[in-house]
């Protein structure tokens, strides 16, 4: 409200960065400080005096629930105050409801306060469109979280928890299932929470839109996770100079905007290096690789159907940014840089075969456990999301006949009831 | 409003009805094409075991790792206790289902698959292995206890595809080894330790000048009081117990005995150094497993299994052993109250206190694991758990009749010498040894 009423400029921008450094000192005390503090001398030293020991203890024990989507949505709705692109809520539970909107509250999607607001206090009418629309986003969520995410995460779960165990050709397997893992998790969870929040009327935005038919890794990031990436976007890449001051501005900004978005998912190591690496590949693409453009040949939109050349080059780049995408997600995946790296190791040195046969005959090497229901559930799912569905699945459920939609659920429910991954595993989004 | 609703509630019924009918449908294929015994052996292994004791057993011993663990280097005679109990018991049918890490709670949901020829049938016993550590911190949030629990969603008779759906959308205690450390931590940190008494108890305590053993529940001689009398430890968590003993190990870490023996020591710690009250979700465990075997006429016997005492004491002396007093003592008093409660009827509840049955603290190398503090002992100590077991068993029976003639057990002799003593020529050598360099540092630096 002060961000909005205070009359002089300085006092505005004051309150709006009081306002700001509250939520990322709160962000930070729970998710950072343990990580920024290592095991240095000042922590010993707290530890040994009880009434300071808390702060520390702090983050360790006692991280909320999705602190990090809610403290990014509170930034934008003041922002967007500041800005004078949205009016102060002068309503405290109002506003808290706005932040803790429970569907989306430990996971996103990250919703701006013009949008949710709105709609959260309009006057409410079911709709049953709304709620058949809901039904079908939470089941077809639940088919992806429970038989594909929970069934592919048996397998990577397998992997790291003793990856020295497994062959380079399982590391690859490893590899290759985690990046649909993760993918159908955030996904699946992403839809349930739209789902849910549809039964109450609310519509909440799209997270992704088929990221790996992506060219490049730029038209990546605007597919994946798009609350996140247009909330970075709007807050980050464009104040601190976007793409209009020249290449030099662009790359320092993009670099930034990866950095912290790898701070963002985690405070380590790992995942700082999985954001320097996409601001990395980011800057390849955007630079290097758009000059190799010439190679798929000229084409324009008049031509109508793609030419053969223009094709198989998409698809190259197509393949070429999925494959780049998924190797980065060995740091996301690995608990320590060691791991990361022998991972790395394992799956680039040729002719690497483990080290089950280091004089250890007699012993019975662990195999991945390798379900039938596991490629049969990614196949299908690939089908649906790379080729089949053109729409949202409500909305592509809905152009079928009522006969084939139901085998359809059914199918889906059957999938979840029987053959849903027994590991437990919770969102993978759910630790951030 | 009531139009939507009507509108709306009649398409919602509609299609809750075709779910119901499509859940049945799916559950009667899941049983008949076999899909649901083959999950079922391979995600609760367990299970199968338990139908086929409550089918073939007169007597059914749950227990857990102290069952059949056994010193591959001191302990040449393997059986278990729950074997050495069907010696005892030759008229009887025992069938023993054991597993690492099962506690009470797993004990109360595996009645649930108690067979209907059971029910008040009068005849047939359960005996629960009641550990006392099993009760504490460090094993209620085991970071195995969330494949425990998806374990015992099969220990149900409840509809076959329900369980799997259950399994399948992780309806249990599902929290992860990260969640668990979490919550263990938090009870190091808050739970407090000291036992307050009244003075009037600590003067008489202070008078007897008891020793270790005798102390119930009541005594506290810590160093330090206040003006009511009340007394208490240093160390009021095991937080700043721990942080406590590494302080104050720091300056003589060189001592390689005493670095082995450290990590022990911090495993007593973690492992006993808690007390019971009726909020702990084991008791309640145990009160649930009375109620089940009441209502369905089924006797049941707790063993209390006896911890190690002997290591716990010339780890920490008093200060550790009568919290663990007092926790065996609160066990001690409910099972000594269900006892006299169902003296008289059908059903009844017997007991077995280990240690008080022994005469005193078993010695330290009976125990087969010297440097955690587990309840695995040697088979000395196993056919005595599975002697006084089957006393308390023909007892019910003769009372009931059941048993009428002489039993005569068919128990192999142990003979101490050969066996069962330790053997200081094994690679790993016992924690004695070690304890004796501990017992100089703990007099010089522990407070």
């Amino acid at each position: 409200m002060r961000v909005e009423q205070d009359g002089s400029l300085g006092w505005k921008k004051f309150w709006l960065w009081f306002s700001i450094g509250s939520n990322l000192t709160m962000l930070f005390m729970f998710k950072y400080l343990d990580f920024a503090l290592g095991d240095s001398a000042m922590v010993r030293w707290m530890s040994d005096h009880n009434a300071t020991a808390w702060i520390v203890e702090l983050g360790k024990y006692t991280i909320p629930a999705g602190i990090s989507f809610y403290t990014f949505q509170s930034i934008s709705y003041v922002v967007d105050v500041y800005r004078g692109q949205e009016k102060a809520e002068h309503n405290l539970p109002k506003f808290m409801l706005y932040v803790s909107f429970f569907p989306q509250l430990v996971a996103g999607p990250i919703e701006r306060f013009g949008k949710l607001h709105a709609q959260l206090f309009a006057e409410y009418s079911p709709r049953w469109e709304d709620i058949r629309n809901g039904m079908r986003l939470v089941i077809y969520g639940l088919f992806l979280k429970v038989a594909v995410a929970d069934n592919l995460a048996s397998v990577v779960d397998a992997f790291y928890s003793d990856h020295t165990a497994y062959t380079q050709a399982e590391a690859w397997l490893a590899t290759f299932y985690f990046t649909f893992q993760v993918y159908t998790d955030f996904f699946g969870y992403s839809l349930l929470a739209q789902g849910s929040a549809l039964l109450f009327g609310i519509h909440l935005m799209d997270n992704f839109n088929k990221p790996f038919i992506s060219k490049s890794i730029p038209e990546f990031w605007q597919r994946w996770h798009i609350s996140l990436s247009t909330w970075f976007r709007d807050y980050l890449f464009i104040p601190v100079g976007g793409n209009k001051r020249g290449p030099w501005v662009l790359a320092m900004a993009a670099m930034l905007v990866f950095f912290t978005s790898g701070l963002w998912h985690g405070a380590n190591g790992t995942m700082i290096a999985f954001g320097v690496a996409q601001g990395l590949l980011y800057l390849f693409d955007r630079f290097v690789f758009k000059k190799l453009d010439f190679v798929g040949g000229h084409f324009n939109d008049h031509q109508g159907k793609l030419p053969l050349r223009r094709r198989l080059w998409d698809g190259f780049r197509t393949v070429k940014t999925g494959f780049f995408f998924m190797m980065t997600l060995v740091w996301f995946r690995s608990a320590t840089m060691d791991q990361a790296s022998e991972v790395f190791g394992m799956l680039c040195m040729p002719g690497y075969i483990g080290c089950r046969l280091d004089g250890l005959e007699g012993i019975a090497a662990p195999t991945l456990a390798h379900g039938l229901q596991i490629p049969l559930f990614l196949c299908i799912f690939l089908l649906l999301d790379l080729w089949v569905m053109k729409d949202r699945a409500d909305v592509w459920l809905g152009k079928f006949s009522m006969p084939i939609r139901w085998i359809m659920y059914v199918a889906m429910a059957v999938s979840i009831w029987v053959w849903g991954g027994a590991i437990n595993h919770p969102f993978v989004y759910f630790q951030f | 409003m009531m139009a939507w609703m009507k509108d709306i509630g009649l398409k919602m019924l509609l299609r809750l009805a075709v779910g119901i009918v499509v859940f049945f449908v799916a559950n009667f294929c899941y049983v008949n094409s076999g899909l649901y015994l083959k999950e079922r052996a391979k995600f609760s292994p367990v299970a199968a075991k338990l139908d086929s004791a409550f089918l073939y057993g007169d007597v059914v011993y749950l227990g857990e790792s102290s069952n059949t663990s056994f010193n591959p280097w001191t302990d040449t005679l393997g059986y278990s206790v729950s074997e050495f109990l069907q010696m005892y018991l030759p008229q009887n049918r025992v069938r023993g289902v054991s597993h690492d890490g099962y506690h009470v709670g797993l004990f109360s949901q595996m009645l649930g698959l108690m067979p209907e020829h059971w029910v008040n049938s009068g005849r047939k016993t359960v005996v629960i292995t009641v550990n006392m550590r099993s009760f504490g911190p460090s094993a209620m949030f085991n970071g195995n206890e969330a494949s425990n629990q998806q374990e015992a969603i099969f220990y149900s008779h409840r509809t076959a595809l329900l369980n799997r759906v259950f399994v399948s959308l992780h309806h249990y205690d599902n929290r992860d080894a990260r969640e668990m450390e979490r919550a263990k931590t938090q009870w190091f940190r808050t739970k407090d330790l000291r036992l307050k008494v009244v003075s009037k108890q600590l003067d008489n305590h202070r008078e007897s000048n008891n020793t270790e053993g005798n102390h119930y529940g009541l005594t506290n001689t810590g160093d330090k009081s206040n003006s009511n009398g009340e007394g208490w430890y240093s160390h009021n968590t095991v937080k700043w117990w721990l942080r406590d003993l590494q302080r104050q190990f720091a300056p003589v870490s060189g001592d390689a005995d005493l670095a082995r023996v450290m990590p022990m020591a911090e495993a007593y710690l973690k492992e006993f150094a808690f007390l019971l009250d009726d909020e702990n979700p084991r008791v309640k465990a145990l009160k649930e497993i009375v109620e089940k075997c009441k209502r369905e006429k089924v006797n049941v016997v707790f063993v209390l299994l006896m911890p190690n005492f002997d290591h716990a004491n010339r780890l920490f002396g008093q200060e550790l052993t009568q919290l663990m007093s007092y926790n065996m003592d609160f066990l001690r008093k409910r099972f000594e109250g269900w006892e006299k409660q169902y003296e008289q009827g059908d059903f009844k509840v017997g007991y077995v206190d280990v240690q008080r049955a022994y005469g005193d603290w078993a010695s330290g190398h009976h125990y087969t694991d010297q440097w955690y503090p587990t309840e695995h002992v040697d088979a000395h100590i196993r056919r005595f758990i599975a002697q006084k077991t089957a006393e308390r068993i023909l007892e019910f029976q003769y009372r009931d009749r059941i048993q009428t003639g002489v039993t005569k057990p068919m128990v192999p002799e142990i003979k101490p010498s050969v066996n069962n003593l330790p053997n200081w020529d094994i690679k790993m050598p016992l924690a004695d040894t070690c304890l004796d360099s501990w017992n100089g540092f703990a007099t010089k630096h522990l407070r």
